[in-house]
């Protein structure tokens, strides 16, 4: 235990002085943003961390992610993900050119320019246990689960509890609370996330708290 | 009170000592262990902002700091080096450049810096700078332990000075009564008790030790004392044991002497009385001489019994109404041969009217004869004594005076002292035994009288004083007469029983010489024999008869129907109520009390004739 301990920390020390090591100045870092593909590759693993899928599978059994129409984070995850896993599981990612190939896969992303035929493509799904992943601008109104926004420049992502519900699949609140809005099949009207203020605001006696 | 502060002082030091150490090690582990649970929450909380790129949820959560003060800055460090987010937001605290983890404490300032991993990915890193405030809180510390110190110290102090006042006082005062009982050797100083407590038991219990000891030395010396009289006078008895030993050995001596006396004169007359040829007037002369020289002997013999039964309680006086003139006459006679002997003249002086006096006649007798032959032997030949008797108030003084050799000053207290002398220089063989006063001051005792003796000094002659008390009613009372030996005597039948054949023989002839038909035993067979032929009318038994004694006798006699009618007659040596009972319950009709003379026999007779 200890030595398992003393053996992560003397990784994290190597680890940290490397990034001292090569980002010398924190101005030097923000000159020298990540790409959005890069990201979006991360996040699409890191989703994967929050989720569980109703089967439950062996731990040999890869999680599969599906990339539809955008090969750059195809590229991305192809270089990010190996020696990374998911709940004890190896992570794949599988590129493909249609929407029939997507198979079992647990995670599928459609990229931006399968937008215009974006409600076909995940009426085809079915209710197959898929996290469905767009990035378009109305994604949830599409039957997405999560949709990757652009906000202040920076890639941000909103969710459909309800679609994720119907699939089957139970999404951390850990997920749900780095979103920027979250559709629930409770919230009848416009719902703004976790971080939104009571509805009994009408006797909060301070200053609604900031989202 | 200085031992109670040292001792508050030491131990309240100690556990100050104590308490620091032990503080100052937990709060140094505490601010430690708080920052690293600080910067650990931090870093899970951030883990979503760091994973999904959002510096705002992370400034967001990074404000929660804002509820501990010691926080002074706080940031979130991408895994580059770049700050994420930072606390407070304003951008007036400057951030150092992404360090080792760790913590580093300089000076008032804890910094550490704690890696953000996430599925062993590295999302980042926390920063933490709080206030390190290890010095403050040491110096609150010591602060409140010497506050607490000193407050210890005071109270300790409030009781020192309060049991000096409950314990340290009374002690005092019981070691100054103790002091006080050691200098002053009094015994019945206390020391007060003030309280109800153990002290005041310790007081309780010094007094009650003191009274203890002053009743051990009290007993003590009480009984010193007693121990010391009775020293004294073991030893004053001591000195008269001695004193009256020598003079038992003196006395022994001077009684040979006066029993040796007059056994020469006597030896003298017997051979001429022997002698053939002895003419009628030299035997009578004889005769005499034997008589006068016999009755000195008995008169001493008489004494020496008197002495011994006055000694020995024995002796008992009558006492009865009697004329005094007849008893002096007695004396008188008694006397008269010594005075006729050495020429002296003896001249009486009495009351013209008679004198009873309530005595003992034959006693009485006996004192004043006893003195005149005093008187006559301590005088010159030739000399002059005198009797004279007067009235003195409800007594009767009677003085017997001579001119003789007196009384020396010292001598006069002794001189009624057993066996108390003369001088030395006196001829002995007038000094006499030495008991003639002292029998005669125990008679007139007796008599409920006094006896006393003065004298001018040596040559100057004495006074000897009787002092009896005088019968008041005279004419009530019936004046005893002496029996008359002149009486007429009837012949009576007698049986003498008597182991001294010399006794009895020559009674029997005295009583056969009075016309008295007698008959001698030795012993109870004799006697109960000689009944058989003669019955007496009376009978003498002599009590301490050999073999059957004169008891047996007795009811033997009374047993025989010849002799029932007998009357017994006791003769003994003793004379106590006791015996006389004891010798009537036996059935005799008379108790007589050696040495019995024919006198008495012949009263008793008489009496005891008219009786029958």
């Amino acid at each position: 235990m200890s030595a398992f301990r003393v053996a992560l920390r003397r990784l994290l020390g190597l680890a940290l002085g490397g990034l001292v090591a090569v980002s010398v100045s924190p101005v030097d870092a923000q000159q020298r943003p990540y790409s959005a593909a890069e990201v979006k590759a991360a996040f699409l693993y890191r989703f994967g961390t929050y989720v569980e899928w109703p089967q439950p599978a062996a731990a040999s059994d890869p999680i599969r992610i599906a990339v539809l129409g955008a090969p750059n984070v195809a590229m991305q995850l192809a270089t990010y993900l190996p020696g990374r896993s998911i709940q004890g599981r190896p992570v794949q990612v599988r590129p493909i050119e249609r929407i029939d190939d997507v198979g079992d896969a647990e995670v599928l992303f459609i990229g931006e320019d399968r937008s215009s035929t974006l409600t076909e493509l995940i009426a085809a799904l079915g209710k197959r246990p898929t996290l469905v992943v767009t990035d378009a601008v109305d994604g949830l109104k599409h039957g997405a689960m999560v949709n990757f926004q652009i906000v202040d420049q920076r890639v941000r992502f909103e969710i459909s509890l309800r679609k994720a519900q119907d699939a089957g699949l139970m999404l951390s609140s850990v997920l749900l609370s780095a979103a920027i809005r979250v559709e629930t099949s409770s919230c009848s009207r416009d719902c703004h996330g976790p971080l939104a203020p009571p509805q009994f605001a009408l006797f909060w006696p301070f200053e609604p708290l900031e989202a | 009170m200085i031992i109670v502060l040292a001792t508050s002082f030491v131990a309240l030091s100690v556990a100050t000592a104590l308490m620091l150490v032990y503080e100052i090690s937990y709060y140094r582990n505490f601010l430690l262990a708080d920052a690293t649970t600080q910067a650990d929450l931090l870093a899970r909380m951030n883990i979503p902002a760091l994973q999904f790129d959002d510096p705002q949820a992370a400034a967001t959560n990074l404000d929660l700091l804002n509820s501990r003060p010691s926080i002074r800055t706080a940031a979130i460090y991408s895994p580059n080096g770049s700050l994420f987010a930072t606390f407070p937001r304003v951008d007036t605290a400057t951030f150092p450049p992404l360090g080792p983890p760790g913590v580093q404490i300089q000076g008032r300032t804890l910094r550490m810096f704690q890696p953000i991993v996430k599925n062993d990915e590295l999302l980042g890193a926390v920063y933490l700078e709080s206030s390190y405030d290890l010095a403050d809180r040491i110096r609150d510390y010591v602060l409140l332990l010497g506050g607490v110190m000193l407050g210890g110290m005071l109270v300790a102090g409030f009781v020192a000075v309060w049991l000096a006042g409950s314990v340290t006082r009374p002690v005092t005062a019981i070691t100054e009564v103790a002091h006080a009982v050691i200098k002053r050797r009094d015994f019945t100083l206390r020391a007060a008790r003030t309280t109800e407590d153990e002290v005041g038991v310790l007081v309780e219990a010094f007094n009650t030790m003191l009274g203890e000891v002053d009743e051990r030395a009290s007993a003590l010396e009480a009984s010193n004392n007693a121990l010391q009289l009775e020293t004294t006078e073991r030893r004053e008895a001591e000195a008269a044991l001695r004193v009256a030993d020598q003079r038992k050995d003196e006395f022994l001596a001077t009684l040979a002497h006066e029993l040796r006396n007059p056994l020469a004169p006597m030896v003298n007359a017997i051979s001429l009385l022997q002698a053939t040829n002895t003419d009628t007037s030299i035997a009578r002369e004889a005769q005499g001489i034997i008589g006068r020289q016999l009755k000195q002997m008995v008169r001493l013999v008489d004494d020496l019994l008197d002495i011994s039964r006055i000694t020995s309680g024995k002796l008992t006086v009558r006492g009865q109404t009697v004329e005094l003139a007849p008893i002096v006459k007695d004396a008188a006679d008694t006397a008269r041969p010594l005075y006729d002997a050495r020429k002296q003249t003896l001249e009486i002086e009495l009351p013209s009217q008679p004198i009873y006096v309530r005595a003992d006649a034959v006693r009485l007798a006996q004192v004043f004869a006893n003195l005149l032959n005093n008187a006559a032997k301590f005088s010159e030949h030739g000399a002059r004594v005198t009797l004279s008797a007067r009235v003195v108030g409800p007594a009767l003084r009677v003085e017997v005076r001579d001119g003789g050799i007196g009384i020396s000053a010292h001598v006069l207290p002794r001189i009624f002292e057993m066996f108390a002398q003369g001088d030395g220089s006196l001829e002995r063989h007038q000094s006499g035994l030495g008991i003639g006063l002292a029998l005669a001051k125990r008679l007139v005792e007796l008599q409920e009288g006094t006896l006393t003796a003065s004298s001018a000094g040596t040559g100057e002659g004495s006074v000897f004083t009787v002092t009896l008390p005088l019968v008041a009613a005279l004419a009530s009372e019936r004046v005893e007469e002496p029996p008359s030996p002149q009486q007429l005597r009837p012949r009576h039948r007698i049986l003498l029983v008597d182991d001294n054949v010399d006794f009895a023989t020559t009674l029997a002839m005295l009583l056969e010489r009075l016309g008295h038909e007698v008959r001698v035993a030795h012993d109870a067979q004799q006697a109960l024999a000689s009944t058989d032929a003669v019955v007496p009318e009376f009978a003498f038994l002599d009590l301490g008869l050999p073999g059957m004694n004169g008891f047996e006798l007795a009811r033997e006699l009374r047993a025989k129907p010849n002799t029932a009618r007998t009357v017994l007659i006791a003769l003994s040596g003793w004379g106590q109520a006791r015996d006389r009972e004891r010798s009537r319950e036996a059935g005799f009709a008379l108790h007589l009390v050696k040495p019995i003379e024919l006198g008495g026999i012949e009263a008793a007779l008489g009496a005891l004739a008219q009786q029958r």
